[in-house]
């Protein structure tokens, strides 16, 4: 009876021992697998964040690039030839042509404004809004109505450039699509928080069929990607709210520290 | 003793623009166009050679010493010269900053004859009276 026990109280301990180094292998194994996904994931993210970055800041230069060519190149020459037209010495013929050579100026100033705004990298953020605010005609069909909060002030010029951005494309989209009589746009500068408190009383839009194309690059036709993009560069949040035939709301926060405590210097030079 | 004709200098990086400028203002009687440079620093070197202008013409984007930075300079420099600042930028607020900043005038770049005369002949008529009440 003992000649098989013998065995048996061997082998249990050492069984034992061997389910236990499983489950501990097991165990270390899958905490390696979670901590690889969980790194994979941060550079994933990062990839994504550096390919967002990259992809704003060559829009930006090219916009850059094209408002200069087009202020400086096709402006000034349209300004040159107006300029020998009167030193022909014959106003009565040459007045046509004149006044059509200063449409084309006032278009061409008005495009490049639109693609670079000099009063932004002159004059700052809240100047650079008020001027924006001051493009929607007051007797238009739609009454804007800007406020900044708190103590509007200068900010980084890149992140200027972003914010500035931001607002024009919750004005600019309010304006072509929400066909709504008041936009109002609240600028919030708070101490290490700035905030944009978008509200239109236009036709809205339904959000789930914003929310099925969270893609970049997808075309929403309500310029959402675009926002959320730019939101996500410079690490913010987005959150809106509408119902069609009930106006649209949108609020954004953006940490303002971020950028000038964390962003790399290559890009803060590269912007501007 | 003041002047009968007013003596001008005309700045801007561009040939064409420049020259049509200097032959728009040839036309207006009493003005006589000094010399013509390509940026601040070109305009500065003749300033300092003693070819010295009533009233500056000069554009705001030009290489190496921009408009801006040789109003600055012409501010502390040759404060008696006007300075019109001719430029393609129709801000207000840039226009009120440049004014603050020193310069005499502004004139859009498609500004009529008649403007850039109005303008020469208002910053000039700055300039003899401040002359005076030097003199």
């Amino acid at each position: 009876m003992t000649n098989w026990l013998v065995p048996v109280l061997l082998a249990t301990p050492v069984l034992l021992l061997l389910a236990l180094g499983i489950v501990a292998f097991v165990l270390r194994y899958q905490r390696r697998l979670l901590r690889q996904q969980e790194q994979l994931r941060q550079v994933r993210e990062t990839a994504q964040q550096q390919a967002l970055e990259a992809a704003l800041l060559a829009q930006e230069d090219e916009r850059r690039r094209i408002a200069a060519d087009l202020h400086d190149g096709v402006g000034t020459t349209l300004a040159i030839v107006k300029l020998h037209l009167s030193t022909l010495g014959h106003p009565a013929l040459t007045e046509e042509a004149s006044s059509l050579l200063d449409q084309a100026i006032t278009e061409v100033r008005r495009i490049s404004r639109n693609l670079l705004p000099a009063a932004l990298q002159k004059f700052g953020l809240p100047f650079a809004l008020d001027a924006l605010a001051r493009t929607v005609p007051a007797d238009g069909p739609t009454r804007l109505h800007l406020e900044q909060r708190g103590q509007p002030r200068r900010l980084d010029p890149h992140y200027e450039l972003i914010v500035y951005r931001v607002v024009q494309e919750l004005l600019g989209n309010g304006l072509r699509h929400a066909h709504a009589d008041k936009i109002d746009i609240i600028v919030d500068f708070g101490p290490d928080m700035l905030s944009l408190h978008y509200t239109d009383n236009g036709i809205g839009f339904d959000t789930s069929k914003i929310d099925q194309q969270p893609l970049v690059g997808a075309r929403t036709g309500h310029g959402i990607t675009n926002l959320r993009s730019r939101v996500a560069v410079l690490q913010g949040t987005l959150r809106y709210q509408s119902e069609p035939g009930a106006g649209s709301q949108a609020w954004i926060s953006l940490p303002v520290p971020y950028i000038t405590a964390f962003q790399t210097p290559a890009l803060l030079t590269y912007l501007l | 003793m003041t002047p009968a004709t007013i003596r001008l200098a005309v700045v801007d990086d561009h040939i064409l623009f420049r020259k049509g400028l200097r032959a728009l203002i040839s036309g207006f009687p009493g003005m006589e166009v000094l010399f013509e440079a390509g940026d601040g620093e070109e305009l500065l070197h003749r300033l300092d050679q003693g070819d010295l202008p009533e009233v500056i013409l000069m554009d705001l984007q030009m290489p190496n010493l921009d408009g801006l930075q040789t109003v600055r300079l012409l501010r502390a420099q040759y404060p008696r010269i006007r300075v019109i600042i001719i430029s393609m930028h129709d801000e207000p607020e840039l226009i009120e900053s440049l004014k603050m900043e020193g310069a005499h005038g502004y004139l859009l770049k498609n500004a009529s004859p008649e403007e850039v005369r109005g303008a020469i002949v208002g910053a000039a008529a700055t300039y003899e009276s401040r002359s005076t009440m030097t003199a």
